[in-house]
């Protein structure tokens, strides 16, 4: 438990911490893919701990959203284990997955932008009259949808509204809804507030803390932001593209930091900055070079 | 702590007001609002209106128009491509596009009078014509989904195999039923035909009413299923369906399926409707006016959206100008034209309502 100190965190070892009580969920154990010649993930081991927030930060292709698909089980992997409290798994399909209490949000947005609200939000699980004919119950989703939206303290103009029509902000909460009403045990965010505007971005980030604050999922944030796995991440894995010594392979975890701030966190919390100024050095990014940057730019503004 | 997420341009007290104010179109208040966005969010209403629009013009122009000929002409001509632009809505909607149904339409018939010529009782000839409508969906299906050939290309292939192969093995004879099993096509129901025989063919309406039975059933099957909201979502945003758990691969195969199926259907009735089967009759001049009647009725080619209704409206449209011109005299190569033209200006009204709509939704 980090105080005013501002060592709130630091790099462990990719193993997990054996102090620590939680119940594992998910075990990823020596999981590698390969897309043709190009060897996305060698041997990436993780565990999930129950209730916890786990941020997945990293380089572009260091693998992140390809672990995140192969969790969902929309692609399989090439080698390695998943393991659900302790069973081996095989998802197939996103159904296998979703059977199995695992859900997603995904950075591309599986919204329909011709459906309304409500279908949107029962996609692949919706309400139906009669198991034969598979007639949908449209009055019972849309009750069901005010409902829910409701109680996540989400609006949007009309359930009946097509997603097209919505803001990028809220075509966002739909999408974090539709994975959340389904009381999964597991939730996977993969770069879910990537296409945002900034304010948007931060009211989400308090959405989804509390979303999850309240229902306590089990979640994996996948993300470029490290103010937002600053914020919202338990743990954090650094992923990393490039060879590093002592590393199983091409794309590994770097590095792994127990965030111990209580949440909610006030972003202004210089624990905050702390913690964001050692993922940026973890992954590599020069923090003069960002300052060297955003001078260049102010230059740039005053000419 | 209310979280309102809701669009930087919209201010935020707005936001789940579903009946804010429209700032467009002519009626602001009450019913005439809700007139207005009812009228304007149906994509079905341009060819409507234009479809009364010719109506009344060859009703007034030509009295032979209204008689039982007049208007058995125009179902006449409406019936194929009615019921391969329903079929091909729901290929449509997914993104893609089936170019072999009318080949298929003319496929089925020649089948089911081959294995009846070889002495296969109707019923069972029917059946394996429809049995092998089935399976030319599947193909398409696999093609596109699995071979990854666009289904333009795919199904325009399967257009010319079928159509070689009904050349080939009927050696471009002309197909007749066989002497004396059907009745000559009379206007009224025939006494000595069964009901089955009657509403496959030999009762002149019976094409129309088929077509009008199935494009109520898969405009049902579109909006209000399960089905439908997979084939809408597979047409809308493949990825995001397939990611959500929607199994985009069998839905598309499914609907090619139902695509070949309803044309193979249709077209059996046809052929008993007129008695006969020209073999070299290509397919693909059916289908190109069938995928005109579709985008007559509001179905964007671009997936996501379409109508069954508004296609079927659409080849009315088609049905009623092709038969009013027959009618008035004027020469068939104007109607070329005229269904040119009626596209363009559809297609101009549908985009211009379809702007208004949203406009209106959003106020």
């Amino acid at each position: 438990m980090m105080d005013d100190t501002p060592e709130p965190v630091g790099p462990e070892t990719d193993a997990p911490k054996s102090s620590e009580s939680s119940e594992v969920v998910l075990e990823v154990q020596d999981v590698t893919k390969s897309f043709g010649p190009l060897s996305v993930l060698r041997g990436i081991d993780l565990t999930l701990r129950a209730g916890e927030v786990l941020g997945l930060v990293g380089d572009n292709g260091a693998g992140k959203s390809t672990l995140v698909k192969i969790l969902s089980g929309y692609s399989s992997q090439d080698s390695g284990r998943l393991l659900l409290k302790g069973r081996e798994v095989h998802f197939k399909s996103v159904q296998d997955a979703a059977a199995a209490g695992i859900e997603t949000v995904y950075q591309d947005l599986a919204l329909i932008p011709q459906l309304p609200v409500f279908e949107n939000l029962f996609l692949n699980h919706e309400i139906l009259h009669f198991g034969l004919f598979h007639v949908l119950n449209k009055h019972k989703m849309r009750e069901l949808t005010k409902r829910y939206l409701d109680d996540i303290n989400v609006n949007v103009p009309n359930v009946n509204a097509e997603a097209g029509q919505l803001s990028g902000g809220q075509r966002q909460a739909i999408a974090v809804a539709r994975a959340t009403r389904t009381n999964a045990s597991i939730l996977l965010l993969d770069e879910p507030l990537a296409a945002l505007d900034a304010l948007t971005r931060l009211r989400m980030q308090d959405l989804l803390d509390t979303v999850q604050q309240e229902a306590g999922t089990t979640t994996v944030l996948v993300t470029h932001d490290v103010d937002e796995a600053a914020i919202l991440a338990d743990r954090v894995l650094v992923l990393r593209a490039d060879a590093r010594p002592g590393r199983k392979g091409a794309a590994g975890i770097a590095a792994t930091f127990d965030v111990e701030i209580p949440k909610p966190r006030d972003r202004g919390d210089p624990r905050i900055t702390v913690l964001r100024d050692q993922l940026l050095d973890e992954l590599g990014v020069p923090r003069r070079g960002s300052a060297s940057l955003r001078s260049a730019l102010d230059e740039e503004a005053k000419a | 702590m209310a979280y309102s997420v809701t669009s930087p341009a919209e201010p935020e007290s707005s936001a789940g007001l579903p009946s804010a104010p429209a700032s467009s179109g002519p009626p602001e208040v009450g019913w005439r609002r809700y007139l207005w966005q009812a009228f304007v969010a149906q994509r079905e209403i341009t060819p409507l209106l234009i479809t009364l629009a010719l109506f009344i013009f060859f009703s007034i122009d030509s009295p032979n128009f209204l008689t039982s000929l007049g208007l058995n002409s125009a179902a006449g001509f409406a019936g194929p491509y009615g019921a391969l632009a329903v079929g091909e809505v729901l290929v449509l909607v997914l993104g893609e596009i089936d170019l072999s149904a009318g080949q298929v339409f003319l496929f089925s018939s020649w089948v089911m009078y081959w294995l009846w010529s070889l002495g296969v009782p109707v019923g069972w000839a029917i059946v394996c014509a429809l049995l092998a409508c089935i399976g030319i969906g599947i193909i398409n299906g696999l093609i596109t989904v699995y071979l990854n050939v666009p289904s333009f290309v795919g199904t325009l292939a399967t257009n010319f195999v079928l159509f070689g192969m009904v050349l080939i093995f009927s050696n471009d004879t002309e197909a007749t039923p066989v002497p004396g099993a059907i009745p000559p096509q009379t206007s009224t129901v025939v006494p000595h035909v069964g009901f089955f025989g009657q509403m496959f063919g030999v009762w002149e309406w019976s094409e129309i009413i088929w077509v009008v039975a199935i494009a109520i059933a898969v405009q049902f099957v579109l909006t209000r299923t399960r089905f439908g909201v997979r084939v809408i979502s597979t047409g809308g945003n493949l990825l995001g369906a397939a990611e959500a758990g929607v199994p985009v691969r069998r839905v598309k195969i499914m609907c090619f399926v139902l695509c070949s199926f309803l044309a193979g259907l249709v077209g059996i009735v046809d052929a008993i409707k007129y008695g006969s089967l020209d073999p070299g009759n290509p397919g693909i001049n059916y289908i190109l006016y069938a995928v005109g009647a579709c985008v007559i009725g509001g179905t964007a080619l671009t997936g996501g959206r379409g109508t069954v209704i508004g296609a079927f409206i659409g080849a009315i449209l088609i049905g009623v100008l092709e038969a009013g011109l027959n009618i008035i005299g004027i020469s068939t190569n104007d109607f070329f034209v005229y269904i040119g033209v009626i596209m363009i200006v559809a297609m101009t009204l549908n985009g211009w309502l379809d702007r208004l709509a949203a406009r209106t939704r959003t106020g």
